[in-house]
């Protein structure tokens, strides 16, 4: 597990009630909260953080500010998209939700990744978010190939077990969750129209 | 492992456990992420997937899975926007040479010179960008949204400083588009509109001039014009009245010409599977023969034939890499029992393994 993660899930109580300093809705302190262990993991990605708390509380209170700053300026700018008469109805909203999800879907995302042991992560990490190959991340990890390939494989593994021990359901985020119930079943539907099923050939 | 007569059966015993197949499913999938991918491994995954249901569904669950993934990459844009103010426990200075700041200094009068002559070409921007067929391209347009070319396509780039207008002549393209609330951002195909705010969504001219729209993220509106645009892209801008047809959502695509023929609804993995081709992947699932051939074809100049039309409606699954057409043909051969033959050297017939 990551040093920034272990900090967070720790103090994640603390931090919660410090962000509850700054706002009184429920939902703003669990998305600071969320934010403030994203943030903090994306900047353990890149070094070493020396003193993950006191880094997390820091981070918490900047997230805190700056949503502050960000909530006193007009959100409606986005609205003011010339495409014409109901081309884009309340874009603005529809965005900023948006935001919001990919977010909530990122930080759990990034919890994931946080609670594979070091190396597996850093391999894990080399290989999805900077795309080098093998061979690149055995050179600069100094390990063999096939090592790389373990890492890899069973960061996939442990991501997907964590996703699905924390309930995440792809349907659930983003993409899927704007369609409407009867599209599942259009979509039963279709399949079942034509047996998609490889050992029919 | 074709015939159905083979085809696992639950009452068999012994059967893998779900965490074996899973286990297995993320070896073959970090396998296939190799560079160079060995013709042997490829015949043994193509067995492997064809064991059961339960594999192939394992497999297809962790590569949508590791597509998903891709949402990580996000976590260095954050760490860079975190550089941007460092953070300060206690005051840090003894730890910097004088040398540090210096560069930073230099880089800070640099970037500084980068930025602006950034804001000015931000506002305009003519170009045109083609691929041929079999290649593809990913291109960072001025205002910093990334479009990737498929095979064989072509766009024409007019920004100006109140609109953002790519015309799409030939071919599939995927637009990231940057939010920019007062300069929309549209896509003209045939005589289609797409016009987006900020989104994700991939266009592509049909050989009939019909439009096909899927949207992977945000959402975009459809409209058409009338007449045929003519003209170079300036022009464009000048054809009558757009009629606005619908709106699409993330997980929906739409073909398109003078109206909307159909909308689909996609689940994730279906969508992934349709924008598979972005990570220079061929996906199927369950597709027409004919179709997954028509499809295969467009990013090679190999003809293919079906020597007999009822086997075009054979269905079949696979991930394929682009460009590797040996290896579908090995597939083809291993799991799908067909016999893969060379008429001439550009062309193969397909039909069904005696």
């Amino acid at each position: 597990m990551s040093a920034i993660l272990k900090a967070f899930l720790e103090n994640e109580g603390a931090i919660r009630r410090f962000l509850g300093g700054y706002t009184k809705s429920a939902e703003d302190v669990e998305d600071f909260t969320q934010e403030t262990f994203l943030r903090g993991f994306a900047a353990e990605m890149r070094r070493d953080i020396k003193e993950p708390k006191a880094y997390l509380f820091q981070i918490a209170k900047r997230v805190a500010l700056e949503k502050f700053r960000k909530s006193k300026r007009a959100p409606m700018d986005l609205l003011e998209d010339s495409g014409g008469p109901d081309l884009i109805l309340d874009e603005g909203q529809a965005m900023a939700d948006e935001w919001l999800d990919g977010r909530r879907k990122l930080a759990l995302f990034a919890k994931a990744v946080a609670h594979l042991p070091p190396q597996c992560r850093k391999a894990f990490l080399m290989r999805r978010v900077d795309g080098l190959q093998y061979k690149q991340i055995a050179n600069r990890m100094n390990i063999t190939v096939s090592a790389v390939e373990k890492h890899v494989a069973t960061g996939t593994l442990k991501c997907h077990e964590f996703l699905r021990a924390h309930g995440y359901h792809r349907s659930e985020f983003g993409a899927a969750d704007k369609r409407r119930p009867t599209d599942t079943a259009v979509h039963a539907a279709r399949r079942s129209s034509g047996k998609p099923d490889a050992s029919d050939v | 492992m074709s015939s159905p007569d083979h085809r696992p059966d639950d009452k068999v015993v012994a059967l893998p456990s779900s965490q074996e197949i899973e286990a297995e499913a993320a070896a073959w999938l970090t396998v296939l992420g190799r560079q160079e991918v060995a013709d042997s491994e490829r015949a043994q995954f193509a067995r492997w997937l064809g064991a059961s249901d339960r594999h192939r569904a394992a497999f297809e669950e962790l590569a949508a899975l590791w597509d998903d993934l891709e949402i990580l990459k996000e976590l260095d844009d954050i760490a860079q926007s975190m550089a941007d103010e460092p953070p300060r426990p206690r005051p840090v200075f003894r730890q910097r040479s004088f040398v540090a700041i210096a560069a930073s200094l230099a880089l800070l009068v640099a970037v500084g010179g980068l930025l602006y002559a950034n804001q000015q070409s931000r506002l305009n921007q003519h170009a045109t960008f083609a691929t041929a067929v079999g290649e593809q391209r990913t291109i960072e347009l001025a205002d910093g949204s990334r479009i990737q070319l498929n095979t064989g396509s072509r766009v024409e780039v007019a920004y100006t400083s109140s609109e953002r207008i790519v015309r799409l002549t030939a071919g599939e393209t995927y637009f990231d588009v940057d939010k920019e609330p007062r300069r929309p951002f549209s896509v003209y195909a045939a005589d289609g509109i797409v016009r987006a705010v900020g989104t994700a969504f991939t266009v592509r001219l049909r050989d009939n001039d019909a439009v096909e729209v899927t949207v992977e993220e945000g959402r975009v509106a459809i409209a058409s014009v009338t007449p045929r645009l003519v003209g170079d892209t300036e022009s464009t801008m000048d054809v009558g009245e757009p009629t606005p047809m619908v709106q699409l959502t993330a997980g929906q695509s739409a073909v398109f010409d003078e109206r909307v023929d159909e909308i689909e609804h996609m689940d994730v993995p279906e969508l992934n599977r349709k924008l598979s081709w972005r990570q220079g992947m061929l996906a199927y699932s369950g597709d027409r023969l004919a179709d997954v051939i028509a499809d295969i074809s467009r990013y090679t100049d190999v003809q293919i034939e079906i020597s007999d039309p009822a086997l075009g409606e054979k269905r079949v699954a696979g991930y394929f890499r682009i460009g590797e057409v040996e290896a579908l043909f090995d597939s083809l051969e291993l799991s799908f029992g067909l016999e893969v033959e060379r008429v001439s050297d550009k062309r193969f017939r397909l039909s069904e393994a005696s």
